[in-house]
């Protein structure tokens, strides 16, 4: 009777407590945070085009239309599941694509692309067309080697209040200068190497002198890590240790971008409001990054409608999304380029019939088709075949592309030395999985033709380090993007001879010559011929297994419109909407 | 030859003094070799240089950086320069983020510590009372289902069960919160733990703590499922060796009544060793639930610990290590303390 009596007492107080949880828990979905209204949607408004010379494109169309207010504040809150958290607020050491994607949206770069024509629910980014973001205008002078700058005025930075100046814009260069970081990278590009060629004119305008002119100074100049820096309140921070603040800026705001960051719970969430200052606000008040690191819980929360986006998902889980009620993927044809790096300094790959052999024996189709699941098509060299200069050059025409054919593959072997077959390394990311599935087909590819490849799964920081010291035998790295659309930007990166990503060892002195006598050429039809002829000797060269140009892809709720698709496949926010 | 308990207490005392003394020793040793053994290692598995500065760096930016990040020091000035640095409390800064060690860590450590608490809750909560039952009946139905729980525990990866968890009890039937992270929909409370079923209740936000305690059920259940087994079948098979032996035997023959042989006799001297063991797990669930604070989204330092090692983050990978290895010798010197307190054989 009595264990009786005590058990219905355990039993009575596990449901109590049971009850108390599920109805402490159960309104989860519906009590989401949102954020209040801080922003009236604004008329779409047109900016003054600003002066440009011939060396800019003309700018600049309307800004990026806003919708109609939603009637529920919670619409106005875009969630989007990421795998990853920021590493840092710092737009100067960002390296994570999920670090450079916010850096982009909360800090203001001097200028953005405007978007183009839509075309089948997104549009792509105009990249000959550029919008000032914390510039008002720009003016090229002296053959495009002096740069004038006008601040966008009103601006302030929210964190601080302070009003954006002058001294902000060069104070910045001078911790990119001082840092050597990322934006030192760039400003010398430019052609800044030193803080004497950036002068504050008066309080809305800089000039700076000594500038290289190319076709990419305006590319550059909207790259995430130029973002505009609150030089009052870094400087309050500096210390005799710290001269730049670097660690307080990894983990504190100091920027105006068209979001601001509102909160980070570091590992779980972060929450920017859309930018009170700023003069047109976007759709989206409120953003909501929340950190999902398993790809098919991100896959779960999109077909619940708990998140509006999942980002970084595998090409199965794509398909599934596909399959999904209430989901979209966007598939956009993009440059993102999928290929097998050689090292032609050292053997085997310094021998060009054996490079040949292997891009004879790659199986393009099982790439395209089994891994990438059809969201790519089959490379036809170093130039990608949705860049806007593959049409406009004719790439297509230079080189019959590399298709599979092993008797061929066989033939140049035997020409190589190798008719008895060799053995070598491919160096992969660990824990990515379609490049772990590319590189078992290549590897069953190669094995028909007797070559034995064995695969090397390693570390990011050893991944980076071997390529940094040119020390490896093949690598797959997996998609690699220019952020640029360009063939001067792509050739000095990849294939100058001492350029700063030439990490086949490719060396060709007309490629050299061409480089070098096309940079400061702007004009696209004048470069048309040099870049042709240096684009055909590298493809016969083959330096590089050109695998495939894989589609950029987006899982959205479908509701979730207005995606603007960026060179640098950065998500923009500000022109996201909900239908 | 007197007892432990007929010595007079300056003895008893000064064994006591000794035994403190060489386990706290012995802690101090543990750890320095630890830091050591982790350095090195992390030395030889690459360097942060060239992930934390990106591809595009020139000559000149990989020297500034390297000279900013102490590389180009020799490394035993490396170690010196930590080793004195950690003296101070200072677990250096990561390369990756440049936010202190200690901070990043102090972060996350409350969601990891608030989760294996849990789990570990859980895991004594089904592994005890089944494992008692099962060893003193031999058979029957608790035994059954503690190995059927068991068997299943060790037979699914945690990340699978996690997997399998979420769909059926978030997607399919959405009885518990989505996977993201410690409280989804609702702002943490005021830090003051860390822990927000802690410092929620201490804010009187009794309906948000229990918010809390909802988010943290299946990723602990996941753990106690999965990390359990051994405790079981170390219960069972201490409760089952002690319940046979002839002093029980003696015990149940003078017929003594069945909770005072349960508590005296055979609890007192079957549960050091499930002691220990729930002790190793919790120490190990510290650093080893990663894969399951991955499936949750769950901040902890295990996840932390994994892209701190992709990027070879030294300073963070050492302060995690550390602090899990300070965390475990520290668990193990309370329950030698305990078993020393327990057993007056220990002291003879």
């Amino acid at each position: 009777m009595f264990k009786k009596q005590v058990r219905g007492r355990w039993a009575v107080g596990v449901m109590l407590i049971l009850a108390l949880v599920a109805g402490a828990c159960g309104g989860d979905d519906a009590t989401t945070t949102t954020a209040p209204a801080t922003t009236e949607a604004a008329p779409a408004t047109t900016e003054a085009a600003p002066a440009t010379t011939e060396a800019a494109p003309a700018t600049t169309e309307a800004a990026p239309a806003t919708t109609e207010p939603a009637p529920d504040d919670s619409l106005r809150t875009l969630r989007i599941a990421i795998p990853d958290d920021v590493e840092t607020l710092d737009p100067a050491f960002g390296q994570a694509t999920l670090t450079n994607l916010v850096l982009k949206n909360i800090y203001l770069q001097p200028v953005q692309y405007l978007p183009g024509a839509s075309e089948g629910g997104f549009a792509y980014a105009d990249t000959t067309s550029f919008e000032g973001q914390s510039v008002e205008s720009w003016e090229f002078s002296d053959g495009g080697e002096t740069i004038t700058f006008k601040l966008r005025q009103g601006l302030t930075f929210p964190a601080s209040g302070n009003p954006v100046t002058a001294d902000d814009f060069v104070w910045t260069v001078e911790r990119a200068l001082g840092t050597a970081s990322g934006p030192a990278w760039v400003w010398g590009n430019i052609g800044v190497t030193d803080l004497g060629q950036v002068e504050k004119v008066d309080e809305e305008t800089i000039r700076i002198t000594g500038a290289r002119p190319s076709a990419i100074v305006l590319p550059l100049l909207r790259d995430q890590t130029m973002g505009l820096l609150d030089s009052r309140a870094i400087q309050e921070q500096i210390t005799e240790e710290e001269p730049w603040a670097k660690n307080w800026l990894s983990q504190n705001y100091a920027g105006n971008g068209r979001y601001v960051l509102d909160s980070w719970e570091r590992g779980s969430k972060m929450t920017l409001k859309a930018n009170p200052t700023w003069p047109n606000a976007p759709y989206f008040s409120t953003v909501e990054l929340l950190v999902v690191p398993e790809s098919s819980n991100r896959l779960g929360l999109l077909q619940n409608g708990d998140v509006d986006i999942a980002l970084d998902l595998s090409a199965q889980e794509l398909d599934r999304a596909e399959e999904s009620a209430g989901v979209d993927v966007l598939s956009i044809p993009d440059r993102a380029a999928f290929n097998v790096i050689l090292n032609l300094r050292q053997p085997p790959f310094d021998s060009l019939a054996l490079r040949q052999a292997l891009a004879y024996a790659s199986p393009y189709n099982g790439i395209v088709e089994g891994v990438l699941r059809g969201r790519a098509v089959p490379s036809q060299g170093p130039m990608s075949v949705n860049s806007r200069f593959f049409d406009l050059y004719d790439l297509g025409d230079l080189w019959p592309p590399y298709e599979t054919d092993l008797d061929r593959a066989q033939e140049l072997l035997a020409e190589a030395g190798y008719a008895d077959g060799l053995q070598f390394d491919l160096t992969i990311p660990q824990a990515l999985p379609y490049v772990e599935a590319a590189a078992a087909n290549l590897k069953a590819a190669y094995a028909e033709i007797g070559v034995d490849m064995t695969i090397v799964p390693v570390s990011a920081a050893a991944m980076a380090e071997q390529l940094a010291n040119r020390d490896f035998t093949a690598v797959l790295r997996g998609y690699l993007t220019d952020f640029v659309d360009d063939p001067f930007y792509h050739f000095f990166l990849w294939w100058g001879t001492d350029t700063v990503i030439n990490w086949t060892g490719y060396s060709d002195p007309v490629v050299d010559q061409v480089l070098e006598e096309t940079g400061p050429v702007v004009d696209d039809d004048a470069r048309r011929e040099p870049y042709r002829e240096a684009i055909g000797r590298i493809i016969e060269a083959s330096p590089m297994l050109w695998l495939a140009n894989a589609d950029f892809s987006l899982a959205v709720r479908e509701d979730i419109g207005g995606y603007t698709h960026h060179p640098d496949q950065l998500l923009w926010f500000a022109t996201l909407n909900r239908n | 030859m007197p007892t432990a308990e007929e010595r007079p207490r300056w003895v008893a005392a000064r064994s006591w003094g000794w035994f403190l003394a060489r386990r706290l020793g012995l802690l101090v040793l543990v750890l320095f070799a630890v830091c050591v053994l982790t350095f090195t290692v992390t030395r030889f598995t690459g360097t942060p240089l060239y992930a934390s500065i990106g591809q595009q760096a020139t000559p000149e930016m990989i020297e500034a950086r390297a000279e900013v990040l102490g590389l180009n020091d020799p490394v035993w000035v490396q170690f010196r320069t930590y080793f004195f640095n950690l003296l101070r409390g200072d677990l250096g800064t990561s390369r990756r983020t440049f936010v202190p060690v200690a901070q990043e860590i102090g972060d996350r450590l409350p969601a990891t510590g608030e989760l294996v608490v849990l789990a570990t809750f859980f895991i004594v909560l089904w592994t005890v009372p089944l494992g008692v039952r099962a060893g003193l009946k031999g058979g029957g139905a608790a035994a059954r289902i503690g190995e059927g729980i068991s068997q299943f525990g060790v037979s699914v990866p945690a990340f699978w069960l996690g997997l399998l968890l979420i769909f059926l009890l978030v997607f399919l039937w959405p009885i518990f919160p989505p996977p993201l992270g410690r409280l989804s929909g609702a702002d943490p409370p005021a830090a003051v733990t860390g822990l927000y079923t802690v410092d929620a209740a201490l804010a009187g936000d009794f309906g948000l703590s229990l918010r809390a305690l909802w988010h943290l059920t299946l990723p602990a259940v996941t753990l106690a499922v999965t990390s359990g087994p051994p405790v079981f079948r170390v219960t069972r098979s201490a409760v089952a060796a002690v319940a046979a032996s002839p002093y029980v035997e003696a015990a149940r023959s003078y017929g003594l009544p069945r909770r005072l042989i349960m508590r005296r006799d055979i609890a007192r001297n079957a549960f050091p060793p499930v002691l220990n063991l729930v002790a190793m797990t919790f120490g190990y669930l510290i650093g080893g639930a990663v894969l399951v604070e991955v499936v949750f989204s769950w901040p902890g330092i295990g996840h932390y610990a994994v892209r701190a090692m992709d990027f070879s983050d030294y300073d963070a990978v050492l302060g995690v290590v550390l602090i899990s290895a300070a965390i475990y010798v520290f668990l193990y010197f309370i329950v030698d303390l305990a078993q020393y307190a327990l057993d007056p054989r220990l002291r003879d």
